[in-house]
């Protein structure tokens, strides 16, 4: 089941527990744009993907002894990241900030019309993209948890469920709700999925 | 078999993870049924937008300085934004605080009540022990946010089934 990326991640671990930083440098660096883009999809925001990315090194840097080398080290690691990207929605939302204005950055706006023009097909796939954006952003947290380590960072069923530490089929039925969810959502706010498909 | 007991493999077999002895099964059902073809074909879609969606890109300068923070490891420095970069790091520090903030303040209340009749309604007023309760009405965030955030996660991610089973990383962020 192991590969040979993650012996390599195993080793890697291994020798920074045996004070060797460079390990952690490599780890760092293969890992540094799975975990912001984790991240992102949470909290749809530059500066706050990073927030989350370096607290998420962070704990990795202070707690990899306690890391269990019977897992896959990308497993616990995306189970932190996903793990702080849901908290930072979860406290952001608390916060005195409108929904909208946390988005305000990069222009995930209410009103996709409003946007500078384009290329027609560009532009429709554009606004349908930040549209999922915005619905994923209405999943739950473990709906939305499932879909982006699926559609995005494209985990397999099993990886899924290693990182969220949960059965296969508890995945499978959180993938499906989340589409289901994402289709109505989207027809809520006028997109035809097999229209735009379609259209392209 | 009925659309209804299709409906759950359409996703399996759009990501090849159905079992091949339920392939043939699925794919002739979706070849007839046009209600399980579209299904196939928008969840198809949203996996295809969704990897579309542009990540905003980091410099190579922005890593090495978080690389920098993250491996000085020491709550006084980190790089890019110290907010929410330390605050975890001080379960201690924070539990302490609380406890002199509470007993302060129950102290504070206290001697208010006894000047004044005190009509703040302070939790530490019931009691001066609990650490948490004092901070009800103000509080300071990054106090008030440790508790919270694990048993706000236990309840969102973890699969119960399998809480147990769980490789939990000492509270390294593993609260699934
Ligand atoms: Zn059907």
């Amino acid at each position: 089941m192991r590969d040979a990326s993650d012996d390599e991640d195993i080793r890697k671990v291994e020798e920074f527990l045996r004070g060797d930083s460079k390990a952690f440098e490599f780890l760092f660096d293969k890992y540094h744009d799975k975990v912001y883009s984790i991240a992102y999809r949470f909290v749809r925001n530059r500066e706050d993907a990073l927030d989350v990315a370096q607290e998420v090194f962070l704990r990795v840097h202070l707690g990899l002894g306690s890391f269990k080398s019977g897992s896959r080290f990308f497993t616990w690691l995306y189970r932190i990241a996903v793990n702080r990207a849901i908290d930072f929605t979860r406290r952001r939302k608390v916060l005195p900030i409108s929904g909208s204005e946390s988005f305000d950055l990069e222009n995930w706006a209410e009103d996709p019309g409003r946007r500078t023009p384009s290329p027609l097909e560009v532009a429709q796939e554009r606004e349908i993209e930040e549209r999922l954006a915005e619905a994923v952003s209405r999943l739950s947290p473990k709906h939305r948890a499932v879909f982006v380590l699926h559609a995005s960072e494209n985990l397999s069923y099993k990886e899924i469920a290693e990182v969220l530490d949960c059965n296969i089929g508890t995945v499978m039925s959180r993938l499906f709700y989340a589409r289901k969810k994402l289709q109505e959502i989207l027809a809520g706010f006028g997109f035809d999925l097999l229209g735009t498909q379609k259209g392209r | 078999m009925s659309c209804k007991e299709y409906a759950w493999k359409i996703g399996p077999y759009v990501d090849g993870e159905l079992p091949s002895g339920e392939r043939n099964g699925v794919e002739a059902h979706i070849q007839r049924c046009e209600d399980c073809r579209e299904m196939a074909m928008s969840f198809r879609a949203l996996d295809r937008l969704a990897g579309g969606v542009e990540i905003p890109s980091v410099s190579g300068r922005e890593w090495a300085a978080m690389l920098e923070a993250v491996t000085a490891s020491a709550p006084a420095q980190p790089a890019l934004r110290t907010r929410r970069s330390w605050e975890w790091l001080l379960p201690v520090a924070s539990a302490a605080a609380l406890l002199l903030l509470s007993l302060f303040i129950g102290k504070t209340f206290f001697e208010g009540q006894q000047r004044a009749g005190g009509d703040v309604p302070l939790a530490g007023q019931e009691s001066g022990v609990s650490g948490r309760s004092p901070l009800a009405d103000k509080p300071g965030p990054s106090l008030q946010e440790l508790p919270e955030e694990e048993e706000l996660q236990e309840e969102s991610v973890v699969d119960p089934r399998r809480a147990d089973s769980r490789n939990d990383p000492a509270g390294q962020g593993s609260d699934f």
